[in-house]
C-alpha cells in the first residue's frame, strides 16, 4: 500500500508523443473522425454544383462552371418571389417554433420533476417520448386523418372546429394556408416535446437537492424555488439548446412539411428545402437547388456564430 | 486488461465498418470506347433493309425498368406465387411469365437490375451518374423527353441508324406506317433514340359517361314528386346569352348524325329561364327545364336531348340538367341520400380533365394531348400556342367557379391530398351502407361503363358547340403517344451482340408475335379460337384460366392483372392493342362505341383529320414530348416557373373562390384577365412559348 506507482514517461514528445500516450482514446475517436470525413466533409465536395450547370453525365467536376450566376437566378430571376417566400416561411415557422415548441419541453421536465411517485412519473414519461419513435409518415398521417375534410369524411378535430364555428364544413384545413403554421407547429409539439424533455429533465435532477431544502427553510414557494433555483440551475442547458435552436433556423425537418403540405398552401408552407427539394430535384435545376443549399448553411453558420457570441458576452456559457 | 483491449478493438473496428456502409465506388466514367452509335442526321430509311438478327448466341440482357411500383416492374413481386396452366409456378423474385417468354423467344437471359420501387426519373438520374452503363435497356413511364435528351448526348443508340443497319425492322416497318409517330420521338437532331409506348391511334379515349336513368326519371316522368326542401342558390349567367343566343345560325341546327338534323326551335336560354325563377327547387328548375325541351326541340322524350344518337344539348343545357339533379337528391336517389354531386373527376390527380370542358365554351383549347401536361395547340400557322393563358381558358375557369359555387362539382376533385377513387365513390356505393351519389364524368369509357361499377352508367355524345368556328361535336381528346417508352444504352452495350439482341428485344414488341404477348400475355392464357371485336376483327381470346384467375386475384380488373402478375401491358415500347379492351367492355360500353362511332362526333388526332373550321391544325394532337436542346432546357429552367405545380393550383383557387369570392386573405385571385396573364408573363410565359415554339419547329422541320 505504502509504494508508491511510478508512472512510465513517454518516451516522445509533442504530438505523436501525446497519440502514443493516450493511444486508446484516440483508436476510440478514430471511427467518429472517419465519419465525419467520409459523411460530412467529402460531400461537401457537392457545393460545387452551386457554381456549376451541373449535369449528372459528367459529375461534379466536369460541369460547366458558371461562377455566381445561380445565386444570381435565385435572388432576383424568375425564382426569386418563391425563394424569399421559402426564406420568411423558414423563419416564421422557426420563430414559432421557439416560442410555442421550444418552451413545452421544459414546462414538461419541470412537471415530472414534481411527480413525486415514481411509478406515474415513468409512466407518463414514457407516453410522452412514445411519439418520438413512431416515424414522421405515421406521425403525420394521423395529424391529417385528425384534421381532414371532405365531402364525405371529417376528422375529429375538423369536426371540433366546425362545431365551434372556427371552419367551413367541407373545406380541408390542410387546403388553408392560414391552418398550415399551426398545424405543423402542434404535430411538431405532439411528436417530440416528450423526447426534448430529457435534457432539461436530466438538468433539473443535476441541480442539488440542498439549494431545495435551503429554500423551504427560507419559506420559498414553489414559483420562488422555480425561479430562484431550478431556472438558474437549468440555465447552461437551456443557453446551449437555444444556441443550438438558433443554428437551426433555418432548417426545417422538411419530411413533415412534404407530407403536410400542398400547392395549394406554398404561401405560407413552402420552406428551403422543400423549395430546394422542388427546383432542384422535380425541376432538376441542380445548380439552382444547390445554390439554396450553401446560401441556407452559409446564413445558419453565421447564425450559431452569432448565437454563440451574444451567449458568451452576456453569460458565461457558450458552445465554444 | 488484455480482454478490455481486445474488446475495444472489435467495438471499434465494429463502429468503422458501420461508420463507412454505403461506401461504393462511384462508377462515373462509363467504359471505354463505347461511342454513340448514330453520327448525327435522321437515319431512317424509308424502306426496311435486309433483317440482320441473329439469334444463335445466347445474350445476357440487363434490363431496367422503373416504374416507381414494384408491382409494375419486369419482376414478379406479389407475395403469393402463380401457378400458370402448364404448373409452372411463379413466386417472388422471378421474372414475370411474359419475360420468362421473352428469354425463351429471343434465346437471351434477362436479368432485372431495377431499384423495384424506384421512380423512373430517379432511375434516370441516377443512370445518368453512371451513362447508363448498369443495363443494356433503360424503360419507364414518363421519361420520353429525358431519353430523347441523353440521346442526343450519346448516351443511348440511335434507333434509326440501327434500322439503317437492318436491325429493328419491325419497329422500322411500324413507324414507316405511322409517319406521325415518327415525327413524334424523333429528336431535334433528326435521331430516333426510344421506342414509345402507344395507345391504340386514332380512336376515342375520354368520353361522357353519365347514369342514365337519372335523366329519364327526371326528363320523362310526368307528374313526378320532385324535391322542393332544395332552394338552389344560382351563379351561373349562361354561355348562350345576349349575342351568342343559341338559335338560327348560331347552332340553331345540328347534325349529331349524317341524315339526322336536330333544330332549336326558338332563342330561349333555359339558364335565364332558371335564374329568373322565383324559387329555384327542384320542381320548379325541373318542370322549366322540361317545359322548354318540349318548346323547342321535337323529340319523343325530353330524355333524347341527351341520350342517344339525337342529342343535341349544348353546355347550358348540361349544366341545366345538372341544376335539376342537384335540386332533386331525394327523388333520383329515393331518398336514400341528400346531396348529390353533378359532375366529378375519377380522382383528385384527374382535375384537369374538368379544365377539358373548355372544349364547349366556344372550342377553348386545353390539353391537345392525352396528357394534363401539355398544355399546346397548334395554330393556323403551325406554331404551338400555350392554352391555359388564354381569356378563353380564364373565362372557362370563371364558368366553372360559378358551376362549383351551385354544388354542381364535387369539391373534392380539386383536393390534391384527397387520393380516394371519386368514380368508385360515386358511383359505386349505391346499395351500400352510405351510399353516395354522383352524376357525370369525363373518363375512359370501358371501365366508366363496367357492370362491377355500377349498371345504370352509359356513354353519351358530348355537347354539341360552335368548335374551330363550326357548330359540331367534338372531343378535344384522342388516344395518344405516351411520354413512355425505352431506349438501349450506349455504354451498358459492351459488346455487338449485346447491342445487337437489345434492338432485338425492342424489336419484338412490333412484331406480331411480340405484339400479342405484350398485349395478351404469354399463348397458354389463350384460347385456339379468336376473339371477333365488334368491329369485325378477330383478336386474340383470353380463356378461362386468365378471366377465373384476374377474378381470383385481381378482383377481376385484367389490366392490372395483366401488369402486376403476368408482366405484359408494361409501358415499354409497343402498341396497345384494343382487343384487350374490347373483353372487358360491358354491353353498355359497346353501345357507347356504337354511339360514338356512328355519330358525326370527331376527336383529336395526330394526323390532324379533317375538322371543319378555322384553324386546320385545331384537331391535331401536338406530340407527347418535345426534345429540346441543352440551352432550350437551361432556357426554362431559369427563366421560367411554368411547370411548377402551383400554376394548376392557381387556376383551381379561381374555381374555388372566384364566384363566392370566399378566398381566404392568402390566397390571390385575379380580377380579370389581364391580371391573370400577367401571373403567367411573371412566370416567363413569353420566354416558355418561344422555347417551345422553336423546338416544335425544329421537330416539324420547319427551322
Amino acid at each position: 500500500m505504502g509504494s508508491e506507482i511510478k508512472m512510465r514517461e513517454p518516451r516522445c514528445k509533442g504530438l505523436i508523443g501525446a497519440l502514443l500516450k493516450d493511444w486508446r482514446l484516440y483508436l476510440l475517436l478514430l471511427p467518429l473522425v472517419l465519419w465525419f470525413a467520409v459523411w460530412a466533409y467529402k460531400p461537401m465536395g457537392g457545393l460545387l454544383i452551386a457554381f456549376k450547370r451541373f449535369d449528372s453525365s459528367l459529375g461534379v467536376w466536369s460541369s460547366e462552371f458558371r461562377g455566381i450566376q445561380n445565386f444570381i437566378n435565385l435572388v432576383s430571376g424568375v425564382n426569386k418571389e418563391q425563394f424569399w417566400q421559402a426564406f420568411r416561411n423558414t423563419f416564421i415557422i422557426n420563430a414559432y417554433g421557439l416560442a410555442f415548441g421550444f418552451p413545452v419541453p421544459i414546462i414538461l421536465a419541470i412537471l415530472f420533476s414534481e411527480i413525486g411517485n415514481s411509478f406515474v412519473r415513468k409512466f407518463t414519461q414514457t407516453a410522452t417520448y412514445l411519439p418520438h419513435f413512431l416515424s414522421e409518415v405515421t406521425i403525420t398521417s394521423i395529424a391529417i386523418m385528425l384534421v381532414y375534410s371532405g365531402v364525405h369524411s371529417t376528422g375529429i378535430l375538423a369536426s371540433l372546429f366546425q362545431e365551434l364555428g372556427l371552419l367551413e364544413p367541407g373545406v380541408s384545413m390542410l387546403a388553408k394556408p392560414n391552418y398550415f403554421r399551426p398545424l405543423y407547429i402542434a404535430v411538431g409539439i405532439w411528436k417530440e416535446s416528450g423526447y426534448n424533455s430529457i435534457v432539461y429533465f436530466a438538468a433539473i435532477m443535476g441541480i442539488s437537492p440542498t439549494l431545495y431544502e435551503a429554500m423551504k427553510v427560507d419559506g420559498a414557494n414553489k414559483l420562488q424555488e422555480l425561479r430562484y433555483v431550478t431556472f438558474p440551475g437549468m440555465a447552461p442547458t437551456l443557453i446551449i439548446m437555444i444556441i443550438m435552436r438558433v443554428g437551426h433556423m433555418l432548417s426545417i425537418g422538411y419530411e413533415r412539411v412534404l407530407l403536410m403540405y400542398n400547392s395549394n398552401v406554398y404561401v405560407t408552407a413552402d420552406v428551403l428545402s422543400t423549395f430546394e427539394q422542388r427546383i432542384g430535384i422535380l425541376s432538376a435545376n441542380y445548380g439552382v437547388g444547390a445554390s439554396v443549399s450553401l446560401f441556407n448553411s452559409l446564413i445558419a453558420f453565421a447564425l450559431v456564430i452569432g448565437a454563440n457570441t451574444i451567449s458568451r458576452s452576456i453569460s458565461d456559457t457558450s458552445l465554444w | 486488461m488484455k480482454m478490455k483491449q481486445v474488446l475495444s478493438l472489435i467495438l471499434i473496428c465494429g463502429l468503422l465498418a458501420a461508420s463507412l456502409t454505403g461506401c461504393v465506388t462511384n462508377v462515373t466514367g462509363g467504359l471505354d470506347g463505347q461511342t454513340p452509335t448514330g453520327d448525327g442526321g435522321s437515319a431512317v430509311t424509308p424502306d426496311v433493309v435486309e433483317d440482320k438478327t441473329d439469334l444463335t448466341e445466347h445474350v445476357g440482357i440487363r434490363v431496367n425498368y422503373a416504374a416507381g411500383n414494384k408491382s409494375r416492374t419486369i419482376t414478379y413481386n406479389q407475395e403469393s406465387p402463380l401457378t400458370l396452366p402448364d404448373g409452372t409456378v411463379v413466386i417472388a423474385g422471378m421474372l414475370k411469365p411474359t419475360w420468362s417468354y421473352l428469354e425463351t423467344a429471343l434465346n437471351c437471359d434477362i436479368t432485372d437490375v431495377t431499384l423495384q420501387d424506384q421512380k423512373a426519373s430517379e432511375m434516370i438520374d441516377t443512370g445518368s451518374t453512371t451513362n447508363f452503363a448498369d443495363a443494356n435497356l433503360f424503360g419507364g413511364n414518363s421519361i420520353a423527353e429525358d431519353l430523347m435528351y441523353y440521346g442526343t448526348e450519346g448516351k443511348f443508340v440511335d434507333l434509326g441508324e440501327m434500322m439503317a443497319q437492318g436491325y429493328l425492322p419491325n419497329f422500322q416497318r411500324y413507324l414507316n406506317e405511322n409517319p406521325d409517330i415518327r415525327d413524334a420521338i424523333t429528336a431535334y437532331d433528326g435521331n430516333i433514340y426510344y421506342a414509345p409506348y402507344i395507345a391504340e391511334l386514332d380512336t376515342f379515349a375520354r368520353v361522357f359517361n353519365i347514369r342514365e336513368s337519372w335523366v329519364t326519371k327526371l326528363l320523362d316522368a310526368d307528374g313526378a314528386a320532385y324535391d322542393t326542401g332544395v332552394d338552389l342558390t344560382t351563379y351561373y349567367g349562361g354561355f348562350y346569352v345576349g349575342d351568342n343566343v343559341r338559335a338560327g345560325d348560331n347552332g340553331g341546327t345540328v347534325t349529331p348524325k349524317e341524315g339526322v338534323e336536330i333544330t332549336k326551335r326558338t332563342d330561349q336560354s333555359i339558364i335565364e329561364l332558371q335564374n329568373a325563377l322565383a324559387v329555384k327547387n327542384g320542381q320548379t328548375l325541373t318542370e322549366t327545364f322540361v317545359q322548354y325541351i318540349r318548346d323547342n326541340y321535337d323529340y319523343d322524350r325530353p330524355s333524347q336531348l341527351f341520350l342517344g344518337e339525337k342529342a343535341a344539348y349544348d353546355i347550358d343545357e348540361l349544366i341545366a340538367l345538372m341544376r335539376c339533379i342537384k335540386a332533386n337528391p331525394g327523388y333520383l336517389t329515393d331518398g336514400r341520400a341528400s346531396v348529390v354531386w353533378p359532375m366529378f373527376t375519377r380522382q383528385s390527380s384527374y382535375r384537369e380533365d374538368l379544365l377539358r370542358l373548355s372544349t364547349y365554351f366556344g372550342g377553348v383549347k386545353c390539353h391537345s394531348a392525352d396528357s394534363y401536361g401539355s398544355r399546346w395547340y397548334i395554330d393556323e400557322n403551325g406554331d404551338v400556342q400555350y392554352t391555359y393563358s388564354t381569356e378563353g381558358m380564364y373565362n372557362v375557369l370563371r364558368y366553372l367557379s360559378q358551376m362549383e359555387a351551385e354544388g354542381l362539382i364535387y369539391s373534392d376533385c380539386y383536393d390534391l391530398t384527397n387520393k380516394t377513387n371519386f368514380r368508385s365513390t360515386l358511383w359505386g356505393t349505391d346499395e351500400g351502407e352510405s351510399p353516395s351519389f354522383g352524376f357525370i364524368t369525363f373518363d375512359w369509357h370501358a371501365s366508366s361503363t363496367a357492370d362491377s361499377l355500377n349498371p345504370d352508367t352509359v356513354v353519351i355524345l358530348p355537347p354539341v358547340a360552335k368548335v374551330n368556328g363550326v357548330w359540331q361535336y367534338y372531343i378535344d381528346n384522342g388516344r395518344a403517344i405516351k411520354p413512355d417508352g425505352w431506349a438501349i444504352s450506349v455504354a451498358g452495350n459492351r459488346t455487338e451482340a449485346e447491342l445487337h439482341r437489345s434492338c432485338a428485344v425492342v424489336d419484338y414488341f412490333f412484331s406480331e408475335e411480340g405484339s400479342t404477348l405484350q398485349n395478351y400475355g404469354i399463348p397458354m392464357m389463350l384460347e385456339a379460337e379468336p376473339y371477333v371485336g365488334p368491329d369485325g376483327i378477330s383478336y386474340p381470346k383470353f380463356n378461362t384460366w386468365t378471366t377465373e384467375t384476374c377474378q381470383a386475384v385481381a378482383k377481376g380488373d385484367l389490366s392490372t392483372f395483366l401488369r402486376d402478375w403476368i408482366g405484359s401491358l408494361i409501358p415499354v415500347g409497343f402498341q396497345k392493342n384494343i382487343g384487350f379492351e374490347y373483353q372487358y367492355t360491358s354491353q353498355r360500353g359497346f353501345a357507347g362505341w356504337e354511339l360514338l362511332q356512328n355519330s358525326t362526333c370527331t376527336f383529336a388526332t395526330y394526323s390532324g383529320g379533317e375538322l371543319a373550321g378555322e384553324n386546320p391544325n385545331y384537331q391535331r394532337m401536338v406530340p407527347p414530348v418535345f426534345s429540346l436542346t441543352l440551352r432550350q432546357k437551361d432556357a426554362v429552367a431559369e427563366n421560367t416557373t411554368m411547370e411548377q405545380d402551383d400554376v394548376v393550383e392557381g387556376m383551381f383557387n379561381i374555381v374555388r373562390y372566384a364566384a363566392r369570392g370566399n378566398a381566404p386573405d392568402s390566397v390571390t385571385i385575379p380580377a380579370d384577365y389581364s391580371q391573370y396573364l400577367a401571373g403567367f408573363q411573371a412566370r416567363g410565359l413569353d420566354s416558355y412559348v418561344a422555347t417551345y415554339q422553336q423546338a416544335y419547329r425544329v421537330m416539324t422541320g420547319r427551322s
